[in-house]
């Protein structure tokens, strides 16, 4: 069963397509993750998704009915969040959620309680009765996720629902989106960074330039993203050893070393492997007396390295 | 989508209103509006009685006048002034608050949402105006000024401010940045109001002659005075309100002299088509809200709009009709036997329509006044020159 699916969606500002023939599926109940740098067309997408935005050619299906004919009834599954969103400030906090109750045509008295809930759920209850204007960025994220969530819709557009948050309002958002997957909802989240999402999603889908580069479970994703890792290796023996024994080692996939400046005889690498293999690699290094002074991975963005694995696909 | 309520309040009007009358804001411009037509009014009574100090002492009729006209003209200043200023941020201030998508997700049609934004915003203009009643009625202490023709003035001012309203609401749909909506909703107000006026002007100087009188009808200063025309005199207060311009407006807006007919003051024209720039600009703008499919209009709303325009144009045909005696086929009967030295009175270019016979009787002898008891009980003639119109008049020479 797939929540959505698109077929052939394109859209084009233009000249420029923000979107280009993308072929998604959505399974249903999955926490799905697309992913892909800015510009990538993942708030086009969404956006689309949402019915704010009218695809150029291609078919967009929600429990396997066509948003063209069906949209009056599939707007009442969709669940979404924008990017940026501003809220109405001089409103209190349950009268914006009330705002919203009525725009779905609640009962008044199921409109208290779902309201009530909400608040609950997105741990707002105490700020019930503030203004909107002095919720702090993490809360209004909230407020707007509980606003997105009060007709009770089966599927959640989230557009980087945690973008401009600190570490800690993260996690909150993180627990929030895992006790909502809980509860049986399609949840699909934008972000640009795959390590944030790589927790979270069963399912991620990355996107460069309109296109989509591959669609699929994390454990694949991460497999293959740590084909390519990259390594730093600080030592202070000659770099030249060093790097007759980093050949040897299967792990290692290419040695850039940075010849010009040779900065305290720094080597970078590229390693596909698990820490295992990393492990050993630093301790076969050490077995044959290079002094390292320094072993770490270079950059945690696995996203990156993943579309510089994929370089060659995506013209 | 099962717990649909019945019948629920349109929700933008609840959250605008629970917005906008919350905190000193709201009150303030009202308390301000109030102050600034009491004092006017006051002002005015002075000066009423300053300007009488030479002449006749004034008499009540004209004070009530005087106050009444002030009054209504500066009501139509406030709705100029204030109403663009609610509307023409209504939908690009939710553009630019980012809040507009939001709402655009919900079932919410957009015409709803429109519709929901003028209500709002003009049961707030309302709201300024009918606070402003009481202290109109201080009029009634002086009298002069019949109850109808301030319930026509009513009319006028609440049409014209929808309209208002809605200029400011196409505006803001239109452009999507209140700075830029807000300037052209009062470009568009100032030229309604003060353009015809120029035009008038150029015509006459280039023509030499009298402009067409149908020119100021676009002005709702003109369409205003005319509500009330009947009466007020415009010679008492032409010296007043010269700086209005009113009385310009008002005379350039008179419809022309007939002996046969009765010629349709300026609201019966006015008020149409205010009604349809309305109409059309709100349908407009239901279009420009919408995000997607904005132009592919459906047969069945294009059948509604055509419809709805149908009975529009239907219900104008019909008052039409419906007053077409009492204006362009009146019957006068002139009297056969002419009474010597006796004139009969030609219908008054500024106080004309209104001061028809009220009777439903057709044929009627014009300008005989059957209908004000008292005045010219039973005579059956033309009433004698230097008797003034009882309606039309000041009541008093």
């Amino acid at each position: 069963m797939f929540s959505i699916t698109t077929r052939d969606l394109t859209r084009s500002y233009g000249k420029l397509v923000a979107v280009d023939h993308l072929n998604l599926k959505i399974p249903t109940g999955s926490l799905f993750g697309l992913i892909g740098p800015n510009g990538a067309g993942k708030t086009t997408t969404l956006r689309m998704l949402a019915g704010l935005l009218e695809p150029s050619c291609g078919e967009i299906r929600v429990n396997e009915l066509s948003t063209k004919q069906y949209w009056n009834e599939i707007q009442w599954q969709i669940g979404f969040m924008p990017d940026f969103f501003g809220v109405y400030e001089d409103l209190l906090v349950w009268e914006y959620l009330d705002f919203f109750a009525r725009c779905y045509k609640l009962e008044p008295n199921r409109r208290q309680l779902v309201t009530q809930e909400l608040l609950e759920l997105v741990d707002l209850t105490e700020k019930r009765d503030a203004f909107v204007h002095t919720l702090s960025r993490g809360m209004r994220q909230r407020l707007c996720l509980a606003h997105a969530l009060i007709h009770d819709p089966q599927v959640l557009l989230l557009d980087e629902p945690a973008s401009g948050l600190d570490p800690r309002a993260r996690v909150e958002m993180r627990e929030l989106l895992r006790e909502l997957r809980n509860m049986g909802k399609t949840i699909l989240l934008s972000s640009h960074i795959l390590t944030e999402l790589a927790e979270l999603c069963d399912h991620v889908a990355i996107m460069e330039r309109g296109k989509l580069v591959i669609s699929a479970p994390i454990d694949e994703i991460l497999r293959r993203a740590s084909e390519h890792r990259r390594f730093t290796i600080q030592v202070l023996n000659d770099t030249q050893l060093v790097e007759q024994i980093l050949r040897k080692s299967p792990a290692v996939r290419e040695i850039i070393s940075e010849e010009g400046k040779k900065q305290g005889n720094r080597i970078e690498i590229v390693f596909s492997g698990t820490d295992e293999a990393a492990a050993s690699l630093l301790e076969s290094l050490v077995a044959q007396q290079v002094r390292v002074a320094a072993f770490g991975e270079l950059n945690n963005n696995l996203e990156e390295a993943f579309l510089m694995l994929t370089k060659g696909e995506v013209a | 989508m099962n717990q649909t309520a019945k019948w629920e309040l349109n929700p933008i009007i609840v959250k605008e209103l629970r917005s906008r009358m919350r905190g000193v804001r709201a009150f303030a411009i009202l308390t301000g509006s109030l102050v600034l037509i009491g004092g006017f009014g006051y002002a005015l009574y002075r000066m009423t009685l300053a300007a009488s100090q030479y002449s006749s002492s004034p008499i009540s009729p004209q004070v009530g006048q005087m106050l009444f006209t002030g009054l209504a003209f500066l009501e139509l200043m406030i709705i100029a002034a204030i109403t663009p200023s609610i509307t023409a941020g209504e939908i690009s201030g939710e553009k630019e608050k980012q809040t507009y998508e939001m709402l655009l997700t919900t079932p919410l049609s957009p015409s709803k949402i429109l519709w929901g934004k003028l209500v709002a915003s003009m049961s707030y203009v309302f709201l300024l105006v009918f606070a402003a009643v009481p202290m109109a009625s201080l009029v009634f202490i002086f009298g002069g000024v019949a109850l109808r023709d301030m319930v026509k003035t009513l009319i006028v001012l609440f049409a014209v401010a929808v309209m208002f309203g809605v200029i400011g609401l196409f505006m803001s749909a239109l452009f999507g940045r209140s700075g830029r909506a807000t300037v052209l909703a009062y470009l568009t107000i100032a030229i309604l109001l003060f353009g015809p006026l120029f035009i008038a002007v150029l015509v006459g100087v280039m023509k030499q002659s009298d402009p067409p009188y149908w020119i100021m009808l676009s002005s709702p200063i003109s369409v205003l005075a005319s509500a009330f025309a009947p009466s007020v005199n415009v010679q008492s207060i032409s010296n007043t309100f010269w700086m209005l311009g009113s009385p310009v407006y008002w005379l350039l807006g008179g419809p022309p002299i007939s002996l046969t007919s009765i010629p349709r003051p300026a609201y019966h024209l006015g008020l149409p088509v205010y009604g349809l720039l309305t109409l059309l600009l709100y349908l407009i703008a239901a279009r420009l809200v919408k995000p997607v499919r904005r132009w592919r209009i459906h047969w069945s709303e294009a059948a509604l709009v055509l419809i709805i325009l149908c009975s529009y144009a239907g219900v104008i045909a019909l008052g039409y009709l419906a007053t077409t005696n009492r204006y362009e086929n009146i019957q006068i009967v002139t009297p056969q036997t002419s009474i010597p030295g006796v004139l009969i009175n030609t219908p008054d270019p500024i106080m004309a329509p209104e001061s028809a016979p009220n009777s439903q009787a057709t044929p009627v002898s014009y300008p005989t006044i059957e209908s004000t008891p008292g005045i010219i009980p039973e005579s059956p003639y033309p009433a004698p020159k230097g008797s003034r119109n009882p309606i039309g008049g000041s009541g008093l020479d």
